[in-house]
C-alpha cells in the first residue's frame, strides 16, 4: 500500500474521476482533480453551487451516494509514515472504517438533519468514540461532555440526555462538530458547516474551527461559499468550475493574485474582502453548463471573456504560474499573466 | 369515537329489509301473529329505535350482550368458546407476519436486489394478487391433502390438551393470514427502509466508522419502523376481515365462523355485538399503534425531554 509521496502531504488527490448513474445515462461529476494538501494547513474549497465540492468530500472518504462511483485517479492519504490509498479499500470494511471518524472527522452539508432523531445527542457522539477506542461508556461520557464543555454547549451534563430535536441549528452544528472531532482526527471536511446559521453563530463555529486546527496541529477542509471567510481562516484555497479545480494555492496567490478568468471574476465581484464579515460567493455572468453537457476544451469558455478558439479544442491542462500556484487556462503568458482585454471591460 | 361505531353498527343493522323475527321463527309459527307479536314485545322490538339503541348500548357496556336469535344461546358464552380460538390465529398470524415482515423489509431495503428483495417481490405479488382464501385453498390442498403432512384444519381434536397438541392445526390457517398481511408488509418496510437509508443522519453515522450491520440495525430500521407501525394498524381490520374468510375455508371453530353463521341466519344481535367486538378492537390497535410510535419517535413522547 505504500508509495513513494511526499510526507508533509497529508492528503492527495490525483486526478480523480466521479462518475453518477443516472436514469439516462452517466454525469462525469469530477475531473481529473487533483489537491495536494499539506499536513496542517487550512485549505477551502470554493466555487459555485454544483461544481462538485461536496461530491470531493464524499469521494475522500467513499461515502458517495450509491449511484456515484469514482471511476479513476488516486486518494492518497497520509497515516504517519505510511500512505494508504482509501479509494482502493472497500467501502465498508473494516480498514475504511477505522480511518473514518478516527483519522478523518468529517461534517456534512446541511447538517440540519444530519443527526439521528430517535437518539440522544451525547450518545450520537459518545458512538464514534466507543467505535475506535476500548474505553467505557463512562469514561466516553465524559469526554462528550468535556467536549460539549469546549464547544460552547451550555449545561452539557444535562444536554448529553437531550434529543436532537430540543436543540437550536447553532447547538446542533456544535454536536457535528464534535460527532467531527471527538477521536481527535488528523483530518476534518467540514462541508460548509455554517451556511443554515445567523452570522454570528456563524462567526462562532469559524473560530471554534480555527482554534482546533490551531491549537490541535490538524488539517481541514472548508467548503464554503463565503469569500471574507475564506480570507480570515484559509491558508490555501482551491476553486472549483464545473467538475474541475481551476486554480489552486495559497490564499495570497488566489485571492489577492487571481489568475484563472473564473477566480478573477469571483473576486471581482466582492467588494472588499476585510471590510464585510459575510460576503457570499457572488454569481459570475453566464450560466452555469449542466454537468450532462458533453464538453471539449475549457468548461469556462462559454462564459469566459478571454476565450479564444483554441480553448475548446482540447482538454486544458494545470500550469504552475509560480510554485505552489496551479491555474487551469492556456492564455496565461510566460509571466503566468492573461492578456489584456482590449475594448472589454477589464477585471483588472 | 366508540360511540359513532356503535350507533352506526345499530342503525345499521335497522336497515335491513329482514325482520329480525322472521329469522327466528318456524314457518309454522309465523302465521300465529299474536304469539309473533307477544314475541316482538318481549325482546323489545316495538320500543322507540332510539330507546332500542340505548338499552342495547347499556348491556353491551355492562357486558351483557343478550341472546342469539338463532341458537338462544347467551351470546357471551359463545363468545367465550370462540373468541380464543380467533386470538390465537390473529395474534399468531399478526406477530408472525410482523416479525417477518420486518425482518425481511429491513434486509431486502439494506440490499436492493439481494435475495432479501426479490423474496419479498415474490410474496408481494402473491399476497396482493391472489385472495387470501384462495392462498389458504392451496395450501390446503398442497400440505393437507397431497402429502397430508398437516391437518386440514380444525382447532381441537379429542384428546387434544395443550398448545403444542393443537400446533399443527394452527400451522395453515396462520401461514395463510401470514402470507396476506406479509405482502404488503414487506414492501413497506422495505420502501421505509430504502428512504431512511438516504436521510442526512445514515451518513453521520457511516462517517463515525460503524460497521453497516450497526448503522441499520441501530439507526436506519429504528427510523424506519414508525410508518410501518402506522400501516400496521391500517391493515389491521383486513386481518380481521381476512380471518373470516381463513376460518370459514379451515372450518376454524372462531369469531369468523360465528358471523358467518350469524350473517347467514340474519342473527343480528350477534352480529352487532360482534361487529361491535371487532371495532373495539380496531381501536384498541390504533391506541397501542400510537404508544409504539412515541416510544420509538422521541419527538411525539409524551412531555418529551423537557
Ligand atoms: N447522487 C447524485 N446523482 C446524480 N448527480 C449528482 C448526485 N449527487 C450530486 N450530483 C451532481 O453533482 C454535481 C456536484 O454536486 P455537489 O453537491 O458536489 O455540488 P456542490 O459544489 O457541493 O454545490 P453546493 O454549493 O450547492 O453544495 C451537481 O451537478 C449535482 O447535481
Ligand atoms: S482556457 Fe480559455 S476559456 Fe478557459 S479560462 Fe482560459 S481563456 Fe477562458
Ligand atoms: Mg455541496
Amino acid at each position: 500500500m505504500s508509495r513513494s509521496t511526499n510526507k508533509d502531504l497529508i492528503l492527495d488527490l490525483k486526478s480523480v474521476n466521479v462518475k453518477f448513474k443516472v436514469e439516462d445515462g452517466t454525469l462525469h461529476i469530477l475531473r481529473d482533480v487533483s489537491l495536494s494538501i499539506p499536513r496542517g494547513s487550512f485549505l477551502c474549497v470554493v466555487g459555485e453551487s454544483g461544481c462538485g465540492k461536496s461530491v470531493t468530500a464524499q469521494a475522500i472518504v467513499q461515502l458517495l451516494p450509491d449511484n456515484g462511483e469514482i471511476s479513476s485517479g488516486d486518494i492518497l492519504f497520509s497515516q504517519g509514515d505510511q500512505v494508504v490509498e482509501l479509494n482502493k479499500l472497500e467501502k465498508f470494511g473494516k480498514q475504511m472504517r477505522d480511518i473514518r471518524g478516527a483519522k478523518i472527522g468529517m461534517i456534512f452539508q446541511d447538517t440540519l438533519s444530519s443527526l439521528n432523531p430517535a437518539h440522544k445527542v451525547g450518545r450520537q457522539v459518545a458512538e464514534s468514540l466507543l467505535q475506535h477506542f476500548p474505553i467505557s461508556k463512562d469514561e466516553a461520557r465524559t469526554r462528550v461532555v468535556e467536549l460539549f464543555r469546549k464547544l460552547g454547549i451550555p449545561d452539557p451534563e444535562r444536554r448529553y440526555e437531550a434529543y436532537p430535536h430540543e436543540f437550536s441549528g447553532g447547538m446542533r452544528q456544535r454536536v457535528m462538530i464534535a460527532i467531527a472531532t471527538i477521536c481527535e482526527p488528523d483530518l476534518v471536511i467540514a462541508d460548509e458547516p455554517t451556511t443554515a446559521l445567523d452570522v454570528t453563530i456563524q462567526a462562532q463555529i469559524m473560530t471554534l474551527l480555527k482554534d482546533l486546527q490551531k491549537s490541535a496541529g490538524k488539517t481541514f477542509i472548508l467548503i464554503t461559499h463565503n469569500m471574507a471567510l475564506v480570507s480570515e481562516v484559509a491558508d490555501h484555497v482551491a476553486v472549483m468550475y464545473l467538475g474541475r479545480v481551476v486554480e489552486y494555492g495559497t490564499v495570497e496567490q488566489v485571492l489577492r493574485d487571481p489568475r484563472h478568468p473564473y477566480t478573477k471574476a469571483l473576486m471581482a465581484s466582492v467588494p472588499n474582502l476585510d471590510a464585510d464579515k459575510n460576503v457570499d460567493l457572488q454569481t459570475v455572468d453566464g450560466q452555469t453548463p449542466s454537468p450532462a453537457e458533453v464538453t471539449v476544451g475549457c468548461e469556462f469558455a462559454g462564459r469566459c471573456p478571454y476565450v479564444i478558439a483554441a480553448c475548446t479544442e482540447k482538454t486544458i491542462q494545470m500550469t504552475q504560474v509560480s510554485p505552489g500556484h496551479d491555474v487551469r487556462c492556456i492564455r496565461l503568458d510566460s509571466n503566468g499573466k492573461l492578456p489584456v482585454l482590449i475594448g472589454g471591460a477589464s477585471n483588472e | 369515537m366508540a360511540f359513532t361505531i356503535s350507533a352506526l353498527i345499530f342503525f345499521a343493522s335497522r336497515l335491513s329489509p329482514i325482520d329480525p323475527i322472521n329469522a327466528m321463527v318456524p314457518p309454522d309459527m309465523a302465521s300465529d301473529s299474536a304469539n309473533l307479536e307477544q314475541l316482538r314485545e318481549e325482546l323489545g322490538l316495538n320500543d322507540h329505535i332510539i330507546l332500542q339503541y340505548l338499552t342495547w348500548l347499556k348491556n353491551i357496556a355492562t357486558g351483557e350482550f343478550g341472546y342469539s336469535l338463532q341458537s338462544g344461546q347467551k351470546i357471551s358464552e359463545i363468545l367465550a368458546l370462540r373468541m380464543p380460538a380467533t386470538l390465537e390465529l390473529v395474534l399468531s398470524a399478526l406477530v408472525l407476519s410482523t416479525i417477518l415482515a420486518l425482518t425481511l423489509g429491513l434486509f431486502a431495503g439494506a440490499k436492493k436486489g439481494g435475495i432479501a428483495d426479490k423474496l419479498s417481490r415474490i410474496l408481494g405479488v402473491v399476497g396482493i394478487a391472489i385472495p387470501d382464501f384462495f392462498i389458504g385453498l392451496v395450501l390446503l390442498n398442497l400440505f393437507a391433502f397431497r402429502v397430508e403432512w398437516l391437518p386440514t384444519g380444525n382447532r381441537v381434536a379429542p384428546g387434544q390438551v395443550t398448545f403444542w397438541d393443537r400446533f399443527p392445526n394452527l400451522i395453515l390457517p396462520v401461514a395463510t393470514l401470514t402470507i396476506a398481511m406479509l405482502a404488503v408488509l414487506i414492501r413497506y418496510t422495505r420502501n421505509s427502509v430504502l428512504d431512511t437509508l438516504n436521510r442526512d443522519f445514515v451518513k453521520t453515522a457511516r462517517s463515525k466508522g460503524v460497521p453497516e450491520w450497526r448503522v441499520l440495525y441501530s439507526h436506519v430500521f429504528r427510523n424506519s419502523l414508525g410508518p410501518v407501525m402506522v400501516l400496521l394498524a391500517f391493515r389491521l381490520p383486513l386481518l380481521v376481515g381476512g380471518s373470516i374468510l381463513v376460518e370459514t375455508v379451515f372450518q376454524w371453530p372462531g369469531i369468523g365462523t360465528t358471523i358467518i353463521a350469524a350473517v347467514t341466519a340474519s342473527d343480528y344481535p350477534v352480529i352487532m355485538v360482534v361487529s361491535m367486538i371487532i371495532a373495539m378492537v380496531i381501536l384498541v390497535a390504533s391506541f397501542l399503534v400510537d404508544i409504539i410510535k412515541s416510544i420509538l419517535d422521541p419527538r411525539v413522547r409524551l412531555g418529551g425531554g423537557n
